[in-house]
């Protein structure tokens, strides 16, 4: 690419109501029957998955395949995965915002969409592996009548609780203030659209005036005075600059679970800087699967464009690179120790039980990125849609991995048991990917996905520079 | 040619820093030859950090293809002719220190050493040594060759350069992770070769980063301060403090994380590292390397207003400076602490034996409180080395790189607010 052939590749060139028709078409169309099988084909697999954590919780979590010494399973592996997923979100939200990287603008809506459905997902599995939830009040430190029954600060999985959901409440709090222009644009539109159309039955109108009060109310009144604009840009940086390090300890707290312990192949000090690596890397591989998804089923290849989708790409080489990095860090120090049991893991991974798992998430996702490299392979998008589901796969290997060798063959050679996934556990990882489906069909349908108004206000400053198309 | 030259005064007050430099080096020795050799270690390897920073930092320029940094590229491009001082230094510390800093070199001591003997695979003297003419040739070899490439476009006006060196930084950031990682492991964390610690590496590499913005933003303050480099203005300076904050920030994580991981599982044959360095003295130290790196420059910097003035700016870029070379002192002596007491009151057998583990080879220990008007002066020393090179190197070309396609864009930059 010749060094400034792409610099205007963000400018969109279309007036700004054309904007809103495109970007709203998906909220206030119809939806047509792909949408409709996919939602129906995610549904039955969210309401098959509500069916096995209720019969766990009948049966108990005898129907799993989690044993003494490997006791967290898929869900752990499902937790670590689903919360690297979300923290996708929050780097496209609020670290490529303070680098002011603007083609943020167009993904960022989407991206942290998936940050939100994803650390749902995610904080329903340890819930589920409690095996009592409806305990789930003990987590939190209140003055009760349970006598010594306390919370045990020192544990890992304790901070996990509030790291998670201190997460969720910045991402959704920073979410929903980004929809706030869009909501009264939308409001605005709809406010409009009621003056000008009627529904063909009673409760067609009744629906449509729901709408318009549901818009209205979700708006908070934003009239898009100068002065509101001050303080919300003001409020967006704040939030930017406070969500950057929350997602750093986030994933960092999540590796705590691992390395605080006396386990080899856990206590490992790098392992903290590898999980955020490996969440930027799978998290983009999601965004890059929804976004290239998205664009075409949608029609919004005008404001995605094939820049955006080189961008994500160039992500996932460099933190793909830095994933193998980190692995071989960890290789290299366990040689370097000396340790017999530090080598052992890495023995047992190589040729063991579970060496399958291993190398397939070897070549799963140190290889497929390099594609990059290459200007024709890169420009396939349907290559660049497979390699970040290979992506994706590997990384939720690598989670299992990570879980499950070290614990399988503990100090303790009499203890030593395999983890074999019963039924239940398929079914509770497949609920995972249905119940994340479920919430993303339904934000494309309800939701704007692309911050429409932070488009046109990008767009309104390309051309008071002069760098528009016209 | 767009040039610039430091008048001869501030020139002769390097000189002088150099001078008391030589003079501390000169007493350490004298005084406690232990404490020189692992001064001398410390004050190459401080050297060393100074010259790969400017390098690496550089190479994310390229590779990123950020504009606003075009006119600031220069001093860190330069820094790579430190690389063969530092190289000189650390050529005499592995051969004739090498028996006093690193245990793993005695035979004898391996042949009842069976971890030692386990790791004599690559902690070998004649390993050591072809490791770092490996290193040190890559990260010359490659740093000059970038330098080169990118002096050559101030003439050529050629736009392809940039895409060359997009490409070869590219190659530099890869190679400079690799022998980073083995470097950080060969000069420091073998000071003590039965411990080791998985992020070792990262911890260095973002001491390394923080050392080395500090370094940049000193020499470029200076210039500014004698009336060149008038292309960079407060923004490009902010942008700079922003980086020393991240960089520094980021040192702060990997010691949190590194020490509380340490801590919190409790293995004998890891915590030792640490509690040598909170016994005594060095509590008082340890703590002070701690508050003084992160805590202070933290609050310092974490104003708009005291990254966009020069005044205040430099004030930070010394503490980090400074607090760099304190940093590189705390793992170097913590190697030489004498822990006898430590072994004769350990809780555990496997207590003391970890214990006796962390004791210095042969007693080479570093008595007393380890930072004193000696390191200061080698402190300065460092720094006088790495500003009298860079800025010599720096004279005789642009000030900017007056081809870069993005030189416009960058002499345009202003902060958003």
């Amino acid at each position: 690419m010749s060094l400034d052939a792409a610099k205007n590749a963000y400018t969109i060139g279309k007036p700004y109501a054309e904007i809103d028709n495109d970007i709203l078409s998906p909220v206030e169309g119809f939806p047509e029957k792909t949408w409709w099988t996919w939602f129906i084909i995610s549904l039955t697999g969210l309401l098959v998955y509500l069916g096995v954590i209720g019969y766990s919780f009948v049966k108990g979590l005898g129907i799993f395949g989690i044993n003494s010494p490997v006791s967290w399973g898929v869900y752990i592996i499902g937790l670590v995965f689903w919360l690297e997923i979300g923290h996708a979100g929050t780097m496209i939200s609020a670290i490529l915002y303070l680098f002011r990287q603007r083609w943020r603008t167009s993904i960022n809506r989407a991206a942290e969409a998936m940050t939100i459905f994803a650390v749902m997902t995610a904080a329903l599995l340890p819930l589920i592996h409690l095996g009592r939830p409806w305990m789930v009040n003990w987590l939190f430190p209140y003055p009760n009548d349970r006598g010594p029954v306390w919370n045990n600060f020192n544990s890992p999985l304790l901070w996990d609780v509030y790291a998670i959901s201190t997460y969720f409440t910045v991402s959704l709090f920073f979410w929903y203030m980004g929809l706030l222009p869009d909501f009264a644009a939308m409001r605005d539109r709809a406010v409009i659209g009621r003056n000008q159309f009627k529904a063909k039955t009673a409760i067609g109108e009744k629906l449509l005036e729901m709408r318009v009060w549901l818009l209205k109310v979700a708006a908070l009144g934003w009239v898009g005075s100068g002065k509101a604009w001050h303080h919300y840009e003001k409020m967006v940086m704040l939030l930017a600059a406070l969500a950057t390090p929350l997602v750093m300890s986030v994933q960092s707290i999540l590796s705590f679970d691992f390395v605080t312990s006396v386990i080899p192949g856990w206590h490992s000090t790098i392992l903290p800087i590898n999980f955020i690596t490996g969440s930027i890397y799978s998290g983009f591989a999601m965004v890059l699967s929804l976004v290239i998804v998205m664009r075409s089923a949608f029609n919004m290849k005008a404001y995605i464009t094939d820049r955006h989708i080189d961008n994500l790409g160039w992500v996932m080489l460099f933190t793909g690179m830095l994933v193998f990095f980190g692995y071989f860090v960890e290789l290299f120090m366990a040689y370097y120790s000396a340790n017999g049991f530090e080598q052992y893991v890495w023995t047992y991974r190589f040729v063991g039980e579970y060496a399958w798992a291993f190398w397939l998430t070897m070549v799963t996702i140190l290889l497929p990125p390099h594609i990059m490299w290459f200007k024709k392979l890169r420009n396939n998008h349907t290559l660049l849609f497979i390699m970040t589901v290979i992506i994706n796969i590997g990384m939720w290997f690598e989670r299992f991995v990570i879980v499950v060798t070290p614990v399988a063959r503990d100090f303790l050679p009499s203890s030593w048991r395999l983890y074999v996934p019963t039924v239940w556990d398929v079914l509770v990882v497949l609920g995972e990917f249905a119940m994340f489906f479920t919430f993303f069909l339904l934000f494309v349908r309800v939701l704007p996905s692309i911050a429409f108004t932070e488009v046109k206000m990008d767009e309104a400053g390309d051309l008071a520079k002069g760098k528009g198309h016209h | 040619m767009n040039t610039f030259k430091l008048p001869q005064k501030m020139m002769t007050i390097l000189v002088g820093f150099i001078g008391i430099g030589v003079l501390s080096m000169a007493v350490s020795f004298l005084l406690d030859v232990q404490r020189g050799w692992a001064g001398l270690l410390a004050f190459a390897w401080y050297l060393t950090i100074m010259g790969l920073a400017g390098g690496f930092w550089s190479a994310t320029q390229y590779v990123t293809q950020a504009k606003w940094s075009v006119v600031v590229r220069r001093i860190p491009e330069n820094t790579v002719h430190v690389l063969l001082v530092a190289f000189a230094l650390l050529a005499v510390v592995a051969t004739l220190g090498i028996g006093n800093l690193y245990e793993w070199s005695h035979a004898d001591i391996v042949a009842h050493d069976v971890i030692l003997q386990k790791k004599a695979g690559y902690l070998n003297t004649p390993f050591f040594w072809v490791r770092i003419v490996i290193y040190f040739a890559a990260w010359y070899g490659i740093g000059m060759y970038l330098l080169k490439l990118s002096k050559s476009q101030d003439e050529s006006k050629d736009p392809h350069v940039s895409h060359q060196l997009l490409k070869s930084g590219i190659v530099y950031l890869t190679i400079f992770a690799f022998t980073f990682t083995f470097a950080v492991t060969d000069f420091l964390m073998s000071l003590e070769p039965h411990w080791f610690t998985a992020l070792y590496p990262m911890y260095n590499f973002a001491g390394m980063a923080t050392t080395g913005i500090s370094t940049m933003i000193i020499l470029i303050l200076l210039i500014k301060k004698y009336g060149g480099l008038k292309a960079i203005g407060p923004d490009h300076m902010h942008d700079m403090g922003k980086y020393l904050f991240a960089f520094n920030t980021f040192w702060a994580y990997t010691v949190f994380a590194m020490s509380m991981l340490t801590w919190f599982a409790n293995l004998p044959e890891e915590t030792y590292f640490y509690e040598k360095r909170f016994t005594g003295d060095w509590a008082y130290f340890t703590s002070f390397l701690w508050f003084g790196h992160f805590l202070v420059p933290f609050f310092y910097l974490i104003s708009r207003d005291t990254k966009r003035s020069e005044a205040h700016l430099m004030n930070a870029a010394w503490i980090t400076a400074f607090m760099g070379f304190v940093d590189v002192i705390w793992m170097v002596y913590g190697a030489f602490i004498d822990n006898t007491a430590n072994v004769a009151h350990a809780e555990t057998a496997a207590h003391a034996e970890q214990a006796a583990h962390a004791a210095p080879h042969a007693g080479h220990f570093i008595h007393g409180f380890p930072f004193g008007f000696i390191e200061i002066g080698l402190f300065l020393g460092a720094i006088g080395v790495f500003g009298f090179i860079v800025l010599r190197a720096f004279e005789k070309g642009n000030q900017v790189p007056e081809g870069d396609p993005g030189l416009q864009e960058s002499l345009d930059f202003h902060q958003p607010l």
